[in-house]
């Protein structure tokens, strides 16, 4: 019998790393984007924010044409003899496609309704573009980052189908909590899926329930 | 010194403007909106890159078309106050003021910031946000933290228009005495006269991204060299006309508007010339009924009905009629005046328009 905490212990240190390179990613190339004046901006955005509307099997099977076998990053992984599917790090790399877009999008219209002029003198005081980033814009949009990675966080843990395809339903390696709880219903162990619902639910609330206390604190403010 | 020729081009609008600022100098330009005042500021400032030209702050080359040479925004050293002041939300005045010393060590750091919230009147405001002071206040700030990196020029970016009449005079009594102590170039950019006027030493009109006329405010207010300048100025009456004679005794032409004979003085224009002249409101003279007059005053008098009486606070802005149109002349009354005369709409008054206020405008 497998143990309980197994697939817990997946999907958090899953959702953790993931959030984590997210967090990072979505904040860079939110700020360059913001700055961005080229000829394919929509597009690139675009396909940034994508994986929001498709469906988890549309991003599974994209993702597996990529890092398989035969795929581009899939070949070149094999030839330092990594092979990504259904390993480990594919439940991250899941993870990571569908939660960026969340964090993109937050970060980048944080960016982009700070107002110009506050850079501007910013500038005008001496401050080079990456202090100016780090003194002025993150400051700034500090509430929203916090936010978003609280949503790219829950949405990572949430991941269900295009990890079932990418990494599979390998306990202890690959199990994470969703996976968990659809194989257990598959094979009528409903208590044990209880267990993980209701863990998944206190997690969804408690995020969704400490952001909005969040928000009306901030609203406080004087 | 700041030597400034700038040339820069948008879709639909074109800057051309070309001046130079002294040490210690206040330069005003005055303009409309989308005149492109702002963004010769801009170009300054290095916010915006001109398509063409030279910007010399002393000897330092800040751009450069024909060198390739333009210098970042946070190497200029200069201050700017926006018209929204631009306050950090997230500082308080204390961490807004010092924001720019980063290079200074913590001792220097909070001699400078103790000096100029002294200088600038916020003692006791240190520790609070923006949000929590008021607007003259977050003036203030905004000046010191741009006088906090001892800047080679000051910018204004019409830095009055968000304030009340008080502290408006506040602030200006402020820049005087800031104008004494620092002995920089500064510019300022606004659209209300009255500071243009007050507060400039030299002054610039601009519209449509072009330089209409330059020189002292008092010069440009008296003799504005075209009709848009005379409109961009105060001057409301702008008169369509023809010469219709000479007087040569006293070097005087006549000149024809709407039926009225007007004596301006001599401009060497040929007879039949068509052209506009120009009276400031404030110059119009309203004349009692049965003073006994001066020559000089007699001239130009015309009979007219008052048909609009607009309060203006220190004055009274009284449009007059003696001819089809909806009106045909402004007049400009200070308060006590226009209370002692008790005129009210309808009524019928002389005025005369002076020899010496009546000014050609040449284009």
């Amino acid at each position: 019998m497998e143990s309980i905490l197994s697939p817990i212990w997946v999907s958090l240190k899953t959702a953790t790393v993931a959030t984590i390179i997210t967090f990072f990613l979505g904040i860079l190339i939110a700020r360059l984007m913001v700055d961005y004046r080229g000829k394919g901006k929509n597009i690139i955005d675009g396909l940034l924010i994508i994986p929001l509307v498709l469906p988890p099997t549309v991003i599974g099977f994209g993702l597996l044409l990529i890092f398989g076998r035969n795929g581009p990053v899939g070949k070149i992984l094999e030839y330092f003899g990594y092979h990504i599917i259904f390993s480990w790090p594919a439940t991250v790399i899941a993870a990571f496609i569908v939660s960026f877009p969340l964090m993109y999008q937050t970060a980048r219209g944080a960016f982009e309704q700070i107002d110009p002029n506050l850079v501007n003198a910013a500038r005008i005081l001496g401050d080079s573009e990456w202090n100016i980033f780090w003194r002025v814009i993150i400051p700034l949009s500090w509430p929203s980052i916090m936010a978003g990675t609280t949503l790219s966080f829950a949405r990572a843990l949430g991941e269900f189908g295009a990890t079932l395809m990418l990494a599979g339903n390998i306990p202890g390696k690959t199990q994470t909590i969703p996976i968990a709880i659809y194989f257990a219903v598959a094979a009528n162990q409903m208590e044990r899926a209880l267990i993980w619902v209701s863990l998944i639910l206190i997690i969804a609330l408690t995020t969704i329930v400490g952001l909005n206390y969040w928000r009306s604190y901030q609203l406080k403010q004087p | 010194m700041l030597k400034v020729q700038v040339e820069k081009r948008f879709p639909g609008f074109q800057l051309e403007s070309s001046f130079t600022v002294n040490d210690r100098e206040l330069l005003v330009i005055l303009g409309p909106s989308g005149s492109g005042k702002s963004l010769t500021l801009h170009c300054i400032a290095g916010l915006v890159k001109p398509d063409r030209g030279r910007i010399k702050l002393n000897e330092e080359i800040f751009f450069d078309h024909a060198g390739k040479i333009n210098l970042p925004t946070h190497q200029r050293k200069i201050g700017y106050i926006f018209q929204n002041y631009a306050l950090f939300p997230h500082l308080t005045v204390r961490e807004n003021i010092s924001y720019g010393l980063r290079n200074k060590n913590s001792d220097q750091r909070e001699e400078i910031a103790a000096r100029l919230i002294k200088a600038m009147r916020l003692q006791g405001h240190e520790n609070k946000y923006p949000r929590q002071i008021s607007g003259g206040q977050q003036q203030r700030v905004a000046l010191a933290r741009a006088l906090a990196v001892e800047p080679r020029i000051l910018l204004f970016d019409e830095p009055f228009s968000a304030l009340d009449n008080i502290i408006r005079h506040k602030i200006k009594t402020d820049l005087i005495k800031l104008r004494e102590e620092v002995h920089i170039p500064m510019i300022m950019v606004t659209h209300d006269l009255e500071e243009a006027y007050t507060l400039g030493d030299r002054l610039i009109v601009m519209n449509q991204g072009k330089i209409l006329q330059a020189g002292k405010p008092q010069e440009i207010f008296t003799n504005p060299i075209s009709r848009q300048v005379a409109k961009f100025v105060g001057m409301r009456n702008i008169f369509q006309g023809e010469i219709m004679g000479y007087h040569k005794e006293d070097n005087t032409c006549i000149f024809e508007w709407k039926g009225r004979h007007l004596m301006i003085n001599n401009i060497n224009k040929n007879i039949g010339e068509k052209l506009a002249v120009g009276i400031r409101p404030e110059e119009v003279m309203l004349i009692r009924e049965n003073r006994e007059l001066g020559r000089s005053v007699k001239e130009n008098l015309i009979q007219c009905r008052v048909v609009r009486i607009i309060p203006e606070g220190l004055h009274y802005r009284l449009y007059l009629k003696f001819s089809q149109d909806n009106y045909d002349l402004e007049m400009l009354l200070p308060r006590h005046v226009f209370y002692q005369k008790s005129i009210k709409e309808g009524d019928s008054i002389k005025v005369s328009l002076k020899l010496n206020s009546i000014k050609y405008l040449q284009a």
